[in-house]
């Protein structure tokens, strides 16, 4: 049979862009990762700058991290082995570059609006609504670029690699788009469609799956074809790869809501998330078996081999940050582990060791290959594989022992029955020496990551003149033709006298179906979408329509407009970095803060502040705890309240003008996702406003503080903060309008 | 350093009222004056003094663990020191001016509280 051969060239220019923007981006975030670090252990080094304090950073660094680092990390890996697989050169250069330029330009966008505190206050989703639609477009244009290259494939099958890419970007865009219905306020301000329970819960869907489907399923595409390429082996198990992958990406999308144990959310829906959970642990263990298994044969390499040793100490990590997370998700776990730093030690160790350590071993392979020259130091990487290997030992077992003495100091009694601890900076003081530890081990990762840029810097430096174009040659792509002829069966090739069912369950055994999947790329993804999208159904619709979940209470009201003002300054602060608002049911934290938090209390919150850690005390009861002139002082000096604490000052809210002219515009868009403020209240939102600033303003003279703080953010803060959690406190007001009854 | 009852830590909201470090060896109250105003111990220690040409030490008191010592009694802030009250080890402190406790009911019920232990100038006194 005489095959037409095509000739074609790969596009390598991309990659190497995208390696650059992944090595640059990644100190930059680690950097600011490190400066978290150093605050959190002293708050000197907030050096009262705005722009930097640590409520700002934290989520500049994730967002580094995460979309920036690994997000760029994606597109090279992907980039480079989906042309190699499908034997093909991407569908258009054209949109090759709109991906990575728009991806860059957005990082830049990030880099700007999050430290100036233009937040939607979501985790690893805080980006405003004008940057999310570019988030889509560009992620649309990726997509459409890999679809239509897998038109043009000249390989029938799609490799294992492939299969976690496409559930990535699937799964990536539904997670985008439903965690980002907003209704924009301003160009800078927007509320989540969704308010307290419910957002908390769409919240947690994407939170836990854009680990999932960000820093797991494309990475697992990452270890499929990297890792057999850097040991020259092949994949160990195929039948584990269809089992693990299927059962990982219909399994993963329950698992959220157990993040939202012993909360208001409906306790169904986080028993639901821990059982996925739990029953996640399999699948994630199904990948990592088959990574390591990958290298029998081969182990003998790793021990002089960098590259390897990075892949499997990224795949062990992987290992057990997937036994950990289904540990954590268990309730008894949890109601120690949640808001302490051993969650921060479990990213720590998933984001560091599995996510970092990949991406290391994927820049190190590539380099010779994209720069067309060997590799600068085989040694500095070698070193620079040590180093950061300390470096997450240091990070983590501190960590690990800071999250450990955090939840049990703040729920031990002593033997007259009283919290042992009841003073929180008391348990922050306990923590100091391991976040300097964190502080060292930060900084030798960050060390590592430097070895790894000059490494790459001097190899780069070492190539052609040209990069010479190889062209390559493969038969175009034949018709998908399903064989008349099956494969014998070993079953009759035995002779035995089988029922017509052990042959269907051998034609399962050996996932024949599967393979005629591969075959069909857009049927896969269908399939892909309809697991993913089914699963989140079965949790969302019950969440949105069974009423009984959010019991109403009469006397919770909308806040009124200086509160609502109040509000985002806290969001654009950042406190719920620090700060969580749910008391749950449990002794301890009814003891320390006060009466548990109901899903009732927070139909307003769009978006909810519950948080997620507590770096500081809960907030949700703090409402009418303290004077007015306290949360003054506290924001000017916490250290003047509580000396050692380690609360950044916020001096700066005491100067600036508080926005008032916006203030009708949050309350419309709030209006406008049912909020029931009348018209009246809207024309007289600035009127109102002005007033209860007066009368907290007022207070605060006659205590002895200087005048004209009515035009300053702190006293929209502190009306923020005295009416928090004490809605339940109050009879409802009988005919007073929403907004002023406060 | 000690942890700080809630009814002590809303003090903090009133003008006037401090909370402050104080090193070994300062002299928070010298005998023959008159306190006027209550110190609340977070943690740390004070001795109580009294003589001529040296000063004997009649008694010292710290704060017990998890707990916050108040002194001297809010009765006594007319009253002449007839000790002298001096940092033995490093305190955290809050004082709260006499003028204020007797002009704010919130302060005195705050002082009030039973989390407080109660030290007077001429010895200690339950709460």
């Amino acid at each position: 049979m005489n095959v037409q051969m095509e000739s074609f060239v790969y596009d390598d220019k991309v990659v190497r862009k995208f390696v650059l923007a992944t090595v640059v981006w990644g100190i930059v975030g680690m950097l600011a990762g490190l400066l978290a670090a150093l605050q959190l252990a002293d708050p000197l080094f907030n050096f009262e700058i705005p722009w930097i304090t640590f409520g700002r950073l934290r989520p500049l660094h994730t967002n580094a991290v995460i979309f920036a680092f690994a997000g760029n990390a994606i597109f090279a890996g992907v980039y480079y082995s989906l042309q190699r697989l499908l034997k093909t050169r991407m569908w258009s250069d054209l949109l090759s570059n709109i991906n990575f330029w728009g991806w860059q330009l957005i990082i830049v966008a990030a880099a700007i609006t999050l430290p100036l505190g233009i937040t939607q206050s979501r985790e690893y989703a805080e980006l405003e609504w004008p940057i999310d639609i570019a988030i889509t477009l560009i992620w649309v244009v990726f997509a459409l670029n890999v679809f239509m290259t897998l038109k043009i494939r000249r390989e029938r099958h799609l490799y294992v690699a492939i299969w976690f890419y496409l559930a990535t970007i699937i799964t990536i865009a539904i997670l985008h788009i439903f965690n980002n219905l907003w209704v924009p306020a301003t160009w800078t301000d927007s509320y989540s469609i969704y308010a307290g329970v419910q957002d908390a819960f769409m919240q947690w869907w994407y939170g836990h799956n854009a680990v999932g489907f960000l820093l797991t399923t494309p990475f697992l595409g990452l270890m499929y074809y990297y890792m057999p390429k850097a040991a020259n082996r092949p994949v160990f198990s195929y039948k584990l790869s269809i089992l693990h992958f299927w059962t990982l990406i219909f399994i993963y999308i329950w698992a959220g809501p157990h993040h939202l144990h012993y909360t208001a959310l409906p306790e169904w829906a986080s028993t639901l998330g821990m059982l996925f959970s739990v029953m996640l642990w399999m699948p994630s263990w199904g990948g990592m078996l088959n990574g390591l298994l990958t290298l029998r044969g081969a182990w003998h390499k790793v021990a002089e081999d960098p590259i390897l040793k990075f892949f499997v100490v990224a795949v062990t990590f992987y290992g057990m940050s997937t036994f950990e997370g289904p540990l954590l998700s268990i309730k008894k776990v949890n109601y120690l582990s949640h808001y302490t730093d051993w969650t921060i030690a479990h990213v720590h160790a998933g984001a560091l060791g599995w996510v970092g350590f990949l991406v290391f071993g994927m820049l190190y392979w590539l380099a010779p290959r994209i720069f067309q020259a060997e590799l600068w130091s085989k040694k500095l990487s070698e070193v620079h594989f040590w180093v950061g290997t300390i470096g997450i030992l240091l990070y983590i077992v501190p960590i690990y022992a800071a999250g450990l003495t955090q939840g049990l100091m703040w729920l031990t009694f002593d033997d007259a029955g009283r919290l042992a601890y009841p003073d929180f900076v008391e348990t922050t003081q306990k923590l100091m020496p391991m976040y300097w530890a964190r502080v060292v081990g930060g900084g030798l990762y960050i060390t590592g990551t430097l070895m790894c840029a000059w490494n790459l810097l001097m190899t780069w430096k070492r190539r052609p003149a040209t990069y010479e174009q190889t062209v390559h040659q493969a038969p175009a792509l034949a018709p998908n033709v399903r064989p008349t002829v099956e494969s014998p069966s070993d079953l009759e090739a035995s002779g035995a006298h089988v029922a017509n069912v052990a042959y269907r369950l051998e034609y399962f055994m050996k996932a024949r179906w599967h393979a005629r999947w591969e075959a069909l790329p857009f049927f896969f993804s269908l399939m892909v979408a309809l697991a993913v999208i089914s699963a989140s159904l079965f949790e969302i619709i019950p969440t949105f329509l069974i009423k009984s979940n959010v019991p109403t209470i009469s006397s919770v009201t909308p806040y009124t407009p200086l509160e609502l003002a109040g509000r985002e300054i806290y969001i654009s602060e950042g406190c719920y970095n620090c700060h969580s608002q749910m008391v749950r049911p449990i002794r301890a934290e009814t003891e320390r803060y006060g009466e548990y938090s109901k899903p009732g209390e927070f139909v307003y919150d769009h978006p909810f502040q519950w948080g997620s850690r507590r770096i500081g005390p809960d907030l949700h009861r703090v409402g009418g705890k303290y004077p007015d002139l306290w949360h003054l002082r506290h924001m000017k000096d916490p250290e003047s309240i509580t000396p050692h604490s380690i609360m950044p000052p916020f001096p700066w809210l005491l100067t600036e003008d508080l926005e008032y002219e916006k203030i009708p515009k949050f309350m419309l868009a709030m209006k406008r996702l049912g909020v029931p403020y009348d018209q009246g209240e809207l024309d007289r939102a600035i009127d109102y406003a002005r007033a209860q600033a007066k009368g907290i303003a007022d207070g605060l003279v006659e205590q002895g503080e200087t005048s004209g703080l009515e035009n300053k953010k702190i006293v929209a803060l502190i009306a923020y903060l005295q009416r928090l959690g004490t809605d339940i406190k109050k009879e409802p007001a009988a005919g007073t309008p929403a907004a002023v009854s406060h | 350093m000690g942890s700080v009852p809630d009814p002590v830590r809303r003090l903090l909201g009133w003008r006037d009222v401090i909370r402050g470090i104080r090193p070994a060896g300062q002299v928070l109250l010298y005998r023959g004056h008159r306190p006027g105003g209550v110190f609340v111990l977070l943690s740390g220690s004070v001795l109580f003094e009294r003589g001529g040409g040296g000063l004997k030490s009649l008694r010292e008191v710290g704060v017990p663990e998890g707990g916050a010592v108040l002194l001297p009694l809010p009765t006594e802030l007319d009253v002449e020191s007839p000790v002298q009250i001096t940092v033995a080890t490093e305190v955290d402190l809050v004082f709260v001016p006499g003028t204020l406790i007797e002009s704010d009911e919130q302060i005195a019920r705050a002082l009030d509280s039973r989390e407080l232990r109660r030290e007077g100038l001429r010895g200690p006194r339950a709460g």
